[in-house]
């Protein structure tokens, strides 16, 4: 029965994340950015030292992690909004076109795809980052890159089989015109097969986006990202373990809640795969 | 077998062509070179004349032929940090890189196979749980925080192990964790599902009325046909644990290729970061070229007709 708490948990922790992105500097005990200096490096409040005040500490510069991690999430859910709409909204046209029509557009499409596919993320992601600007619009450039071959691949091999069902050959029988049986039939079935792929790309995007942010070629400075709260914390690893564990796990908690939604959708939209 | 030969061979190149070409792309939106190479106050002619003496001035088509050339030549140019040639700057440290990222794809075997079989014999058990446990978690925790976490427990509070250098065997342990953390997740859950599918299996039922010892029907006989699914990822594994080193190497001050490109993204060193892009690129596609080739040895079943 744990099984059927699982999508409402996942959807909680979802919900706060997004709550915090929507109205986290309501309620966020301090400012992200406020310095204190006098009161740097407090440890969490159940620790010695530690104050409610600070519940999850604070860094070398004496401001709120907890502030900070909600301010983070602002930018984490902003990040993965725009890339997973626009690399869903290309990758599902692109998959959509070339299993609809075949011949000479799958065949350019699929090629796009496979070269996309033997160049490895980060290797890509660090051409990207060497030029163009720093700052969200990259991370969000680069992630679409990564990302428009998941869905495109993805869609392509649903609208192969669509395509030969018998809803289509009648409409096109009738004479539906080619951008209606597109927009009008093949749309609306590939739209579960979207969302969870969405749901799944949520976790990934945010793990992504920390990780260039970690290396300092993603989110700028002062804006407040997960990966640069631990890229900054990795030079005090030795004095506050704090610094390092907290925004991990707030990376985690979204990234597993993702993950779990993700599956779980899959499995309610298609119970053949419960069984296995 | 010829014609499967050729056809992955010509895909291959058409892949590796395509991601010269996005570089040769990214190169351009880069920015004027010459910008970068001559002095604030240069004149308009120094301008030109640096054009034309870089081939700048040609067509684009005929400087994206010249780059070809330079490319299979392996000449990216000269790091503009170390006044070196790019390319043979990161060969140098690639050994570093390989020996990272064999030393990760063996710690996340040495985890996923016994994890992997075990979850498919007692399955619904705790074995089975633990592993989808692990599997979650490996999933939704990147592997720099788990390199964060390994150096703060074994190598800040513990010290058991070192955390930063290349300086023997102890230095590898905490980077192959933290790089082999994430493929596990996978392989385990795909050997578990082929196990399954194999232990229902007629000739694994002949075996068990024949006798045979449950251990030598499962770990000989079941897991040698289970593992062609895992085999046939381990190269893209291995692949993206080339790219994934990236980070990691970062992590764990490891001189390999990957940190040489991150540090000549920030020095705006892009012969570096090209000639690392494309070398990346080679070894992932040289990587699953073997790895397709491969499959007939793993498997007398499949041959290519």
């Amino acid at each position: 029965m744990a099984e059927r708490r699982v999508p409402v948990v996942s959807c909680l922790v979802l919900g706060l994340v997004l709550l915090c992105a929507v109205a986290g500097p309501w309620f966020a005990p301090h400012e992200a950015s406020e310095i204190a200096l006098a009161e740097s490096m407090t440890p969490p409040f159940w620790r010695a030292g530690g104050s409610l005040d600070y519940p999850l500490g604070t860094d070398m510069l004496g401001r709120d992690i907890l502030s900070r991690i909600i301010a983070g999430a602002r930018v984490s859910v902003t990040v993965a909004i725009y890339a997973i709409a626009l690399s869903g909204g290309i990758g599902a046209a692109l998959g959509i076109s070339a299993g609809y029509f075949g011949g000479i557009v799958d065949a350019v499409i699929s090629r796009l795809i496979d070269i996309q596919m033997s160049i490895p993320a980060i290797p890509l992601a660090m051409l990207f980052a060497a030029v163009l600007p720093p700052g969200e619009g990259m991370v969000i450039t680069i992630i679409v890159l990564t990302y428009w071959t998941w869905y495109a691949r993805i869609v392509r091999g649903e609208v192969l089989s669509l395509r030969e069902r018998d809803f289509i050959t009648v409409a096109r029988v009738a004479g539906v015109s080619n951008p209606m049986i597109l927009i009008r039939h093949l749309t609306p079935n590939v739209l579960n097969t979207l969302l969870v792929l969405a749901t799944l790309q949520f976790g990934s995007v945010i793990v992504f986006e920390a990780g260039l942010s970690f290396l300092g070629l993603g989110i700028q400075p002062p804006q407040v990202s997960w990966g640069g709260m631990l890229a900054d914390g990795r030079n005090f690893i030795e004095v506050a373990w704090w610094l390092i564990t907290m925004p991990g796990l707030a990376i985690m908690a979204s990234c597993l809640a993702s993950n779990l939604l993700g599956d779980w959708l899959r499995d309610t939209f298609d119970p053949k795969r419960r069984l296995t | 077998m010829r014609a499967y030969l050729i056809r992955r061979l010509w895909q291959g190149a058409v892949a590796v062509l395509g991601a010269l070409l996005i570089v040769f792309v990214a190169q351009r939106l880069a920015g004027d070179p010459v910008a970068l190479l001559l002095p604030m106050d240069a004149s308009e002619e120094d301008f030109a004349a640096m054009r034309e003496a870089l081939g700048l001035d040609r067509p684009l088509p005929i400087q994206f032929l010249v780059f070809l050339r330079d490319a299979f030549t392996g000449d990216f140019g000269e790091s503009y940090q170390w006044q070196a040639p790019a390319m043979a700057l990161l060969l140098e440290r690639l050994p570093a890189t390989l020996e990272l990222a064999l030393a990760g794809l063996a710690f996340a075997l040495l985890l996923a196979v016994p994890l992997g079989v075990m979850s498919a014999v007692y399955r619904g058990r705790w074995v089975d749980r633990l592993a989808k446990v692990l599997a979650l978690l490996g999933q939704a925790m990147p592997g720099f925080w788990v390199g964060l976490l390994l150096i703060l427990f074994l190598a800040v509070r513990l010290q058991w192990l070192p955390a930063f250098g290349r300086e023997g065997p102890l230095h590898l342990v905490l980077p192959a964790v933290a790089l082999g953390w994430y493929p596990v997740a996978a392989m385990t859950r795909t050997l578990r599902s082929s196990m399954l599918d194999i232990l229902d299996s007629d000739y694994i039922r002949t075996g068990r009325v024949m006798g045979l010892p449950e251990r030598t029907v499962i770990w000989r006989y079941a897991l040698r046909n289970a593992a062609v699914p895992l085999a046939t990822m381990i190269g893209v594994y291995f692949a993206n644990m080339l790219g994934g080193a990236f980070v990691i190497e970062v992590v764990f001050a490891w001189p390999g290729v990957g940190r040489a490109v991150v540090d000549a993204v920030f020095a705006r060193d892009f012969p570096v970061v090209q000639a690392g892009v494309l070398l990346s690129a080679v070894i992932f596609v040289v990587v699953n070229l073997l790895v397709d080739l491969s499959y007939g040895l793993i498997d007398p079943r499949i041959r290519h007709g």
